[in-house]
């Protein structure tokens, strides 16, 4: 049994001597009786047993209290049993065992009472733990809440993020073009704060800087000051001072990021911000983030890019070349060519280059024999004109055959116009050099034949009258013109080693017509000459071929016949001879090529194509001009103009 | 004494048109229609004035004229349809015809001015 601890506030000793001698015989309560001097609260104390002789004291009391009292009228008591601590009032003259008995009473209800305290206080220790707890726990949720409502948005901020990074990705994927690259790379970089413009930069291959301007690609080349920075920098001093020079305006701060791309080792990636250095990390730090898939666009769109040029380059040279190309495959079908054909689809080459229905003869893709690695060739006929065809194979690298060919049609005409042309150009010299030959030859018996005549006709003096007179006559003229000809044909193929000497051009021109008898058969001439005493310097031989080429060539204008007008006027410097046809005029479209070398309008063995490049040449070697003054529908005029020999300004 | 004149010329019509004008106007003449044989009656019939063709088959005109070197006060009239020829032979008593000549009685008038000329000194 608990030891219960009982306070004695001013009761007689003899009470307390019996009452522990009381309690010896009981053995029911084991009571300490401590002796207090206050009315203070101790908790120790179960139960104070005190004497009071005021009722007043009462009201200090705390706690419960077995109270004694001297009082008779203890009713002036009875209101403090209900306010106060006071847990039971007896007499002082009630003996030690009623007393001790209402303590034993008193001491149980109290035990009672303070189990149940106890309890109480225990519940509401409890209840307050558990309210601790409760709040504790609140507190906890709260906090939990705060914090996955806080990983929530970290999360969702991340997710935008990823998915801003995502997009991001997704449209840099298709790019071709550098332009689009850093348009898109500039929006992306422009959607955080600080950034204002981003540039792409290589010193690699010669400097180059490319920028945007209102989304268009612009480069400067040959950048005025060198950058080489092979680490990321912040605010990169270096950098500055280019953009700003090529931009020609103030700029912020530079960051500079190096990368390297295979077709630009040395490169960067230059951003223009105006970020304070304790808010760059983030920009820093997003734009780490992208560098390497903006490497990766940048690297396909620079190949990309080059490979497009090189690509473009070819097909430009491809479609310049003068020679017709073709690319056909194994069935002749026309998949590529540099020329503008009708039609297209799978049509035939022969269909659309040759118009005709069967590949052409002699074309090496239809013979048996396969096309050679280094190409094979032919000469083949289309459409008038005469190619050499050479056939290249290109290898197909995937299947590994060859399948395809490229075709080189090279014009073989001209060159065989020009071939034959000057081969009819050597036979007109052999036979030049032959004429002299024969006129030599034909001289001495003409001289013979005149002669004789000459002496028969003095011979028969008296006799004129006879037609035998007569035909002798005729004879004699005869000769007489045959040696003409044979002397302008003389002057006319021996020019070349004549020297220069002064001359009438109105001479020079009468002798030429001489022999165009049969060239102006079909024409009449006009003459007007004003050159008789004006002499020329030239070779008189060489300006008779030219004169002849052009009347010549006056008289073919006009195959139905006309009139040649033929003018020779004079100033202090040059002569000159107009020769006008009333032929249709010159096409304008060959009008361009009449001097040029080769160039003839007739057949061939009518011209040798020299003529008018030849006769220019001449002229112009003589000091003077041929030109071309007129040619319409009306008619052509040529004029030649040879300056005038010194001598005759002296005479 | 008729003077005599020697045509030496490969020309069978141009020897024979020669002579017969020659020979109206009283001249002796004598032929040939090759070097070989003009040198030959050159030398063996001494004539007045030579009539001689530069370009002949066999022996030319002026090789003829180097076989006979000294040419003794006989005159000869070199014919040819080259200009440059008389460049060439610069002697006393060569002159020099133009082949093909217009008339032939201009050859009559220049071989009477030379023998004429040659008479007197």
């Amino acid at each position: 049994m608990e030891q219960i601890k009982v306070g004695l506030y001013k009761t007689h000793k003899p009470l307390q001597g019996q009452l522990v001698d009381l309690l010896k015989t009981q053995n029911q309560l084991q009571i300490e009786f401590i002796e207090v001097q206050g009315l203070l609260e101790n908790s120790e104390l179960t139960l104070c047993i005190g004497h009071f002789d005021q009722a007043q004291e009462l009201k200090d009391i705390k706690s419960s209290w077995l109270v004694l009292t001297s009082a008779k009228d203890p009713t002036g008591w009875v209101r403090f049993l209900n306010h106060s601590a006071v847990v039971s009032l007896l007499s002082e003259d009630v003996s030690p065992e009623k007393i001790l008995t209402e303590l034993g009473r008193v001491i149980e209800e109290q035990v009672l009472v303070a189990g149940a305290g106890e309890l109480v206080r225990e519940h509401q220790t409890r209840n307050l733990h558990l309210k601790n707890l409760t709040i504790g726990l609140e507190e906890l949720i709260e906090e939990r809440t705060e914090y996955i409502r806080n990983a929530k948005q970290q999360a969702e901020e991340r997710q935008k993020k990823m998915r801003s990074f995502l997009l991001f990705l997704k449209d840099l994927g298709p790019l071709l073009t550098l332009e689009s690259a850093l348009v898109k790379i500039r929006e992306e970089f422009r959607s955080i704060p600080h950034v204002a413009d981003v540039f792409l930069m290589t010193t690699d291959r010669g400097s180059e800087l490319w920028t945007l301007s209102n989304k268009t690609l612009k480069s400067f080349k040959d950048l005025p000051l060198s950058f080489d920075s092979k680490s990321v920098e912040r605010n990169s001093v270096a950098a500055r001072p280019i953009l700003a020079n090529v931009l020609s305006r103030p700029v912020a701060k530079v960051m500079s990021l190096p990368f390297q791309l295979k077709t630009f080792k040395k490169s960067w990636l230059l951003v223009e911000h105006d970020a304070q250095d304790n808010e760059l990390q983030p920009v820093l730090d997003f734009i780490m983030e992208r560098i390497q898939p903006i490497t990766l666009c940048l690297e396909r769109v620079t190949s990309h890019d080059k490979y497009e040029k090189a690509s473009h380059e070819w097909e430009s040279v491809f479609d310049e070349f003068q020679d017709p190309i073709t690319i056909v495959d194994k069935e002749f079908s026309l998949l590529r060519s540099n020329l503008t054909l009708p039609g297209g689809g799978t049509s035939k080459c022969y269909e659309l280059f040759a118009e005709r229905t069967s590949p052409c003869i002699d074309c090496p893709l239809a013979s048996e024999v396969p096309i050679r690695a280094g190409g094979s060739s032919a000469e083949v006929r289309i459409k008038e004109r005469l190619y050499r065809l050479t056939l290249f194979p290109i290898l197909d690298v995937e299947k590994r055959q060859m399948n395809t060919y490229v075709c080189h049609y090279h014009d073989l005409t001209r060159e065989r116009e020009i071939h034959s042309r000057f081969i009819y150009h050597e036979k007109m010299l052999a036979l030049g050099v032959l004429a002299g030959h024969v006129a030599h030859e034909l001289n001495n018996p003409l001289t013979g034949i005149r002669a004789l005549s000459q002496y028969i006709l003095s011979d028969l003096k008296n006799q004129q009258e006879t037609t035998f007179y007569q035909d002798l006559i005729e004879i004699e003229k005869g000769t007489a013109r045959c040696q003409n000809i044979i002397k302008s044909l003389l002057d006319f193929t021996s020019a070349d080693n004549e020297e220069n000497k002064a001359f009438s051009l109105d001479q020079i021109v009468e002798q030429t017509l001489t022999f165009l008898k049969t060239a102006l058969r079909s024409v009449s001439v006009e003459e007007d000459f004003q050159c008789q005493d004006v002499l020329t310097q030239a070779n008189p031989n060489l300006i008779q071929q030219v004169i002849f080429n052009l009347v010549n060539n006056a008289c073919q204008a006009m195959s139905q016949g006309g009139v040649v007008r033929l003018k020779t006027y004079h100033d202090n410097k040059y002569s000159y001879l107009d020769i006008e046809d009333i032929g249709t005029g010159i096409p304008t479209d060959i009008l361009p090529k009449i001097f040029d070398p080769f160039f003839t309008t007739k057949k061939e063995g009518q011209g040798t194509g020299l003529g008018l490049s030849l006769s220019a040449s001449l002229v112009k070697k003589y000091g003077g001009r041929l030109e071309l003054v007129k040619t319409d529908a009306s008619g052509t005029i040529f004029r030649m103009s040879l300056p005038c020999a010194k001598v005759s300004h002296e005479t | 004494m008729k003077p005599k004149i020697l045509i030496i010329d490969d020309e069978s019509i141009i020897r024979r048109a020669l002579r017969r004008v020659l020979e109206s106007e009283g001249y002796d003449v004598v032929e040939a229609s090759n070097g070989t044989e003009g040198l030959k009656l050159w030398l063996n019939k001494g004539p007045n004035l030579v009539l001689l063709d530069v370009l002949m088959p066999g022996l030319s005109g002026l090789q003829v004229l180097e076989e006979v070197g000294e040419l003794n006060k006989v005159k000869v009239i070199l014919m040819s349809a080259y200009s440059g020829a008389h460049e060439v032979i610069e002697k006393p008593g060569v002159f020099f015809l133009k082949k093909p000549f217009a008339n032939v009685f201009d050859v009559v008038k220049t071989v009477k001015e030379i023998l004429y000329d040659s008479g007197k000194n």
